[in-house]
């Protein structure tokens, strides 16, 4: 009897210290090891939550409280890699245009990889271009190649971090309700602070994302006593389909038509073309957002933009 | 009230049948007669020890998982295994055809009964607190005021209640299941023997309650032989071949199978040989004792209720409010766990209050007090809730079965594909027939409740006639629970 306790207590006793190295030593050995040697094999974990593909390891320990930051992927020229992608929370898709790799589904909860040769030095910009959450379009990277010898590029900096706590404004004031909308549902990752545009969109026949502080003038408001006129209408919810007068704005049937397109656009999306047939789907696309903000929501977010515009100083 | 350790100490109480009889099986098999080498296995020192130790090791290779492997339920082992596989394995199987089996092998306890006995396997001989073994900690009595099945009740509505937050989030099942095996394990140590198991666990209390519809029961072969032959009474203070029955149950009494763990330590310390393992039919224990254990039986219908609205229903809103660690919906989630709190608590008793009160009424007597309908009747929603239990499990299997065979090659959603299943896609598995599988469960429960409470009813009244009228009541509460269920499931 006294064998067999000493038996059961040292089995009690090894198998609870072996069960972590075990469970950790099979993965490293059989799963992460299962790839031709020489083979960088990274892994990289889909966070919604603050928009990331981190290299971090992300469970239910660390998903709650940490900032998990979009991971910078260096790599030397020549280097055989593996990415090993997987998804914490929802589905994501991985694009690196430049690369060719992808778009990779991630599905929640399953491991999916691609492989590729870094052949060429250069930084390469990657997305998730499948709408994940609030962050969804902050989830951007670089993968950063050196040539071999050289220390890493520093890459120029994502323009900015996901912030989900702005302040909530009255919504009666349509100009700063816009303004919240706009940067609340990361109008901003796209099209700018206060929509100055520039952010660059891989063969995108336009080749950046366009400006939206100059609405005024794409709606053709030459004024902005007329721009005053319109807001104003757009503040009383005038049925524009319903004029008993049409107001004082020059060519006003063509405002419409430019004020309805524009409407259109944040309310069904826009595929953006791409600048050559056969190079990469261009990564940033106009989403849909019908399902997700009111007309009235899309009427502040053109007045924010309306009142965007720099007009120059009459009286002087 | 309810007092578990006097179950088998306390059977002249006047909810008692007249004649003494609280087991109404006539039916018998004792597999200890039938094998004897299945006797020989139970009377082995080893044979629990050989049980828990994997499942133990299992245990915590599920915490493990739910600690670092995928946060994603559907991918983690902790959360298809525990609350899908053996969930269904538990209800369906277990304590139906096997009584507490699972408290033979539970891994809560391993590690503080390990302590409290300083042995995994041998006996300590010795003279403490009335017994005759040996055992470390403080082992205080358990407090008078908590000797009942209250506090387990209030857990496992507690721990229900945040049941869509566990079947979702990996790192809240370890929380929970982690939080019941650091409690296990500290209780072990203040407390004498299983007071965790036997007053604490969630789990524990309602496999107490539905294991009274067992097929099998731990009995003593003769109880003359305990009450007179028996000097020792090792069953209840342990010998040198058993520790003391860790859930303080003396087989010259015990008649339920409520509070046996089959632990098998009264096998092997019986002097006598006076253990029999029967095979019985079906609903052999009947007779409920106290409010707490009534009340266990209106907490697990509504519970049963809630869970197929919420689960298998087609009602989104309540979905979203249940799930609140996705939605954030702390108001819906409030209506949500006071809807559950209401029902299981006020709605039902009140229901079953009303139907007492007129079933006493329709007998045309005041022989029997309307206390003792209550409660003697409540065990009516035993068989009624286990097999509605039963007919909701079945849809959660036949749903999500096809994660269990991809999780067994990827325990941990790292990726791995330990026996080529991992990539199996997900696919219900015959749902088509899940109503096929429902309807038949839930009318065997209405008959098995009908029938049962007909017995106790002729155990409460001398006259058929009274008997009957004071049952019909409940029968129409019953039948119209049973007629919910079907809607709901069938729709």
């Amino acid at each position: 009897m006294k064998f067999k306790e000493i038996l059961a207590t040292i089995s009690v006793i090894v198998s609870v210290i072996a069960l972590p190295l075990v469970i950790n030593w099979y993965h490293e050995s059989y799963v992460l090891g299962a790839y031709p040697e020489g083979t960088k094999v990274i892994t990289l974990s889909a966070v919604a939550k603050g928009g990331a593909w981190t290299l971090d390891k992300v469970d239910g320990t660390n998903y709650w409280w940490k900032d998990f930051k979009p991971a910078t992927i260096n790599l030397e020229e020549g280097d055989k890699v593996v990415l090993r992608f997987e998804s914490t929370d929802v589905h994501h898709r991985f694009y690196c245009p430049e690369l060719n790799i992808g778009p990779v589904e991630v599905e929640p909860g399953h491991i999916v990889t691609a492989e590729f040769e870094a052949n060429e030095a250069g930084t390469y910009r990657y997305y998730c271009t499948s709408m994940c959450g609030d962050c969804h379009f902050y989830m951007q990277g670089w993968i950063v190649v050196t040539a071999k010898g050289q220390p890493p590029q520093q890459p120029e900096e994502i323009a900015m971090a996901c912030e989900q706590h702005y302040e909530k404004p009255p919504k009666k004031d349509m100009v700063t309700w816009g303004k919240y909308l706009y940067y609340k549902n990361a109008c901003i990752s796209c099209h700018g602070d206060e929509g100055q545009g520039g952010v660059e969109n891989i063969n995108y026949i336009k080749d950046e994302i366009p400006a939206h502080d100059i609405l005024a003038e794409k709606l053709w408001l030459k004024e902005k006593e007329h721009v005053d006129i319109f807001v104003d209408m757009l503040k009383k919810r005038v049925d524009f389909e319903d004029l008993e007068e049409e107001p004082d704005i020059p060519l006003f049937n063509l405002v419409l038509k430019q004020y309805n397109a524009a409407k259109d656009l944040i309310r069904y999306g826009k595929h953006c073309a791409k600048a050559d047939a056969a190079g990469p789907e261009p990564p940033l696309q106009m989403v849909s957002w019908q399902a997700l903000l009111t007309d009235y929501d899309m009427d502040s977010i053109i007045t924010y933009l309306l009142m965007l515009y720099e007009w120059e100083d009459d009286e002087e | 009230m309810n007092n578990p350790q006097q179950d088998s100490t306390d059977v002249t109480r006047k909810t008692l049948p007249p004649d003494g009889k609280v087991n109404n099986a006539k039916f018998k098999i004792n597999l200890f007669v039938l094998f004897p080498w299945f006797k020989k296995i139970c009377k082995w020192r080893s044979i629990q020890f050989l049980l828990v130790f994997p499942t133990m090791v299992i245990f915590l290779f599920f915490l493990y998982a739910g600690l670092f492997g995928s946060r994603v339920g559907n991918r983690n082992i902790i959360v298809i295994f525990v609350w899908i596989l053996w969930w269904f394995l538990l209800i369906t199987f277990m304590v139906p055809f096997a009584s507490r089996v699972w408290c033979f092998v539970c891994p809560f306890p391993f590690f503080g009964e390990w302590f409290q006995r300083g042995a995994l396997i041998k006996v300590r001989v010795g003279k403490m607190l009335g017994l005759r073994n040996k055992m470390f900690g403080l082992n205080k009595r358990w407090p008078k005021f908590l000797t009942n099945i209250w506090l387990q009740n209030i857990l496992f509505l507690a721990m229900c209640t945040f049941s869509a937050m566990f079947l979702t989030r990996p790192v809240v099942s370890v929380l929970i299941l982690g939080g019941l095996f650091v409690a296990a394990t500290f209780l072990s140590m203040i407390y004498r023997q299983r007071a965790f198991c036997m007053y604490v666990c969630p789990v524990s209390g309602f496999q107490g309650l539905y294991a009274m519809t067992s097929m099998i029961e731990l009995r003593a072969t003769d109880k003359e032989v305990c009450r007179k032959t028996c000097k020792t009474k090792n069953c209840l203070t342990g010998s040198e071949e058993g520790w003391a029955c860790p859930w303080f149950q003396y087989m010259g009494k015990m008649e339920r199978n409520n509070y046996c763990g089959l632990c098998m330590e009264c096998v092997k310390s019986c002097p006598n040989d006076n253990i029999s393992l029967n095979v019985r039919p079906f609903c052999g224990d009947t007779l409920i004792k106290g409010y707490d254990e009534a009340w266990k039986s209106f907490i697990m219908l509504a519970l049963a209720m809630v869970y197929s609205v919420t689960l298998l229903g087609p009602f989104g809103t309540i979905k979203d409010w249940a799930n609140v660690a996705e939605t954030g919906n702390w108001k819906g989630f409030s209506i949500y766990a006071g809807i559950i709190w209401f029902t299981a608590l006020v709605g039902i008793p009140f229901v079953w209050y009303l139907a007492s009160r007129l079933g006493r009424f329709l007998s045309g007597t005041n022989e029997v007090s309307t206390k003792d309908i209550f409660i003697r009747y409540s065990y009516m929603l035993v068989p009624l809730g286990l097999l509605a239990w039963i007919a909701f499990s079945f849809p959660l299997i036949m749903i999500n079965g096809s994660y269990i065979i991809s999780i067994i090659s990827d325990p941990l959603g790292w990726g791995w594909d330990l026996v080529g299943t991992a990539h199996v896609p997900w696919k219900p598995i015959f749902s088509q027939y899940t109503a096929h599988v429902q309807i038949p469960l839930l009318l065997l429960g209405l008959y098995f409740a009908i029938k049962r409470g007909y017995d106790i009813s002729l155990t409460l009244y001398q006259n058929k006639s009274r008997a009957a009228r004071s049952l019909i009541p409940v029968v129409v509460v019953c039948t119209a629970m049973i007629l919910a269920f079907l809607k709901l499931f069938t729709g």
